[in-house]
């Protein structure tokens, strides 16, 4: 818009435009200053997400970690998938294995726990599977 | 308890004092020849499963993380935070936090709840306690019969100066309600699965009062490690870990008993000494595990460690309580027919690993047991033969080491 226009519109109307402009500008800023407080207050800040550095970014700040990862070599057996797809989704693989090697009816009661206490969800024929795998796998031979 | 400034100051020159001494009786065979390596411990530095922060440690399992303390830590009086075990329940743990937007909040019954940043706990007057943090399943790989849940060694324990606020004058600042009974500890921690009882602990209000049960964000002088409750941990001397929470968030005072499935179903122990019962006969009453047994360890040797014959040779190790403090140490080298007397270093407060010396001279070539017996001060003693009971808590029976005299 140039000085040129504004003058040869009448003087009411240029009034008019002048408020709506100042109106925009105030809307403008309340906008811009109620995204900021959010953003400030509620959102999380940006962290460095390059995944490279597990440091800590800023000390007293943030402080976060990568954990290590490595694939755990699930031995073969019967229903080994069965064991896999149940098992797996709340803890490693792992755990299983540093377990002593327990009996049938040991092995039966820490998957009825697993279903019962922690929501484990095999059918039961898929929970009688894994006692099996388990059992065959990392059990105790019978006496 | 102490006041944190001057005693640091003092531990920090012992600890550093220790260190070196540690460092040159590994490297000089003074008398007492330590030719093989420490067994069982050592631990490959370019393992796949190394943990951030941590030292390479024996790896319970990895998702979510339980790692123990390698032996060699246990020279030093204060467990170095870098070797300090690791013991998380649910999958999800916090791997990041932003204290920015981390609040401890302090709520239920009582009468102005609480929300409060890290820099306003950090504003509140600094206390501090040596204090050891041992986990309820500590040795669990060792009980006969074995039992299902994490197979420990003896390395799910460490000694630590803990540093924050006490909790008493956060609940006093709440104003407690009257009426109030138990008040329970929530965590950042979660299952993941809605199924998957969070992990949330309580105490009686009565020890939640005790003068010296901590929020800690300090530990051996630094912030606490991410995997061991950044940013913000209980600490109840005396009790087990599974008390401490870590990473904690929610404090909630209740006007009736807690009964969340941490504390009505799990960690509980018969009311027998010690928690001793038998697998044909398990008892029928239990209650939720509490403060500690007496232990006693040795940590200059261990199995198969080679001593020379006819040399003075220190044996040297911790003993700890559940808070009354250690009375008396005694060694054993022929089996347990005889005991003698090892003398006690610096008292670093009763709830502290006490570090035990003794003198000993081998006379003759073979293999020798060592046992080792601590007495506490409230005349608590350690059982020669190990009790057992169903979930494998509180293993407190004379350890036995077997050196081989060359």
């Amino acid at each position: 818009m140039t000085p040129t226009t504004q003058q040869a519109l009448p003087p009411t109307t240029a009034r008019q435009r002048r408020r709506t402009m100042v109106a925009l500008l105030v809307a403008l800023f309340l906008a811009g200053a109620a995204i900021s407080y959010v953003g400030i207050q509620y959102l999380p800040p940006a962290t460095d997400t390059s995944g490279l550095s597990q440091a800590v970014t800023r000390p007293e700040l943030l402080v976060q970690v990568d954990l290590p990862h490595e694939e755990f070599a699930i031995p073969p057996g019967p229903y080994r998938e069965q064991f896999q797809v149940h098992c797996t989704i709340c803890h490693s693989p792992r755990l299983a294995f540093t377990q002593p090697l327990l009996p049938e009816k040991k092995w039966q009661e820490v998957v009825q726990k697993m279903v019962t206490v922690y929501g484990a969800l095999p059918t039961p024929e898929e929970a009688r599977e894994i006692v099996h795998y388990l059992t065959v796998v990392h059990g105790q031979t019978p006496p | 308890m102490t006041q944190p400034n001057d005693s640091m100051e003092i531990d920090r020159r012992e600890w550093l004092r220790r260190l070196a001494l540690a460092g040159a009786s590994a490297a000089l065979p003074a008398g007492c020849s330590r030719r093989a390596a420490p067994v069982a411990e050592v631990l490959p530095a370019d393992a796949p499963l190394r943990f951030p922060g941590k030292v390479p440690m024996r790896v319970i399992n990895d998702r979510p993380p339980c790692l123990e303390t390698p032996w060699s830590a246990y020279r030093h009086d204060l467990t170095p935070n870098d070797a300090f075990y690791v013991r998380w329940h649910l999958q999800i743990i916090p791997t990041a936090v932003d204290t920015r937007t981390w609040r401890l909040r302090v709520r239920g019954h009582v009468a102005h709840p609480l929300e409060l940043s890290l820099d306003e706990l950090r504003r509140m007057e600094p206390v501090s306690v040596v204090a050891v943090n041992q986990c309820s399943g500590n040795s669990r790989g060792l009980f006969t019969p074995q039992m299902p849940g994490a197979q420990w060694r003896n390395g799910a324990m460490g000694n630590a100066r803990w540093t924050g606020v006490r909790l008493r004058d956060l609940l006093q600042r709440a104003g407690l309600k009257a009426g109030a009974v138990d008040v329970s500890f929530d965590g950042l921690d979660n299952g993941g699965l809605p199924s998957i009882p969070d992990f949330i602990k309580s105490l009686p209000v009565d020890e939640a009062r005790r003068e010296d049960v901590l929020l800690a964000y300090e530990m051996n002088g630094e912030p606490l490690p991410l995997l061991n409750g950044f940013p913000l941990r209980l600490v109840v001397p005396g009790w087990y870990a599974t008390y401490w929470v870590k990473a904690l968030s929610e404090i909630t005072v209740l006007p009736h008993p807690f009964d969340g499935f941490w504390m009505a179903k799990a960690y509980r122990i018969p009311t027998t000494a010690n928690a001793v019962e038998k697998p044909s006969e398990l008892a029928q009453v239990t209650v939720p595990i509490n403060k500690m047994n007496v232990r006693s360890f040795l940590t200059s040797h261990q199995d198969g460690a080679q001593v020379a014959v006819a040399q003075p040779c220190e044996l040297s190790g911790i003993a700890f309580d559940g808070g009354s403090g250690i009375k008396q140490v005694e060694v054993s080298t022929d089996g347990g027919q005889t005991w003698q007397i090892a003398s006690l270093d610096a008292d670093l407060g009763r709830y502290s690993f006490r570090r035990w010396r003794f003198s000993w001279q081998p006379v003759a070539r073979g293999r020798v047991p060592i046992h080792v017996r601590a007495t506490s001060n409230a005349g608590e003693t350690q059982p020669l033969v190990a009790g057992w009971n169903r979930a494998g808590y509180m293993r407190n029976v004379v350890e036995q080491v077997v050196v081989e005299v060359m």
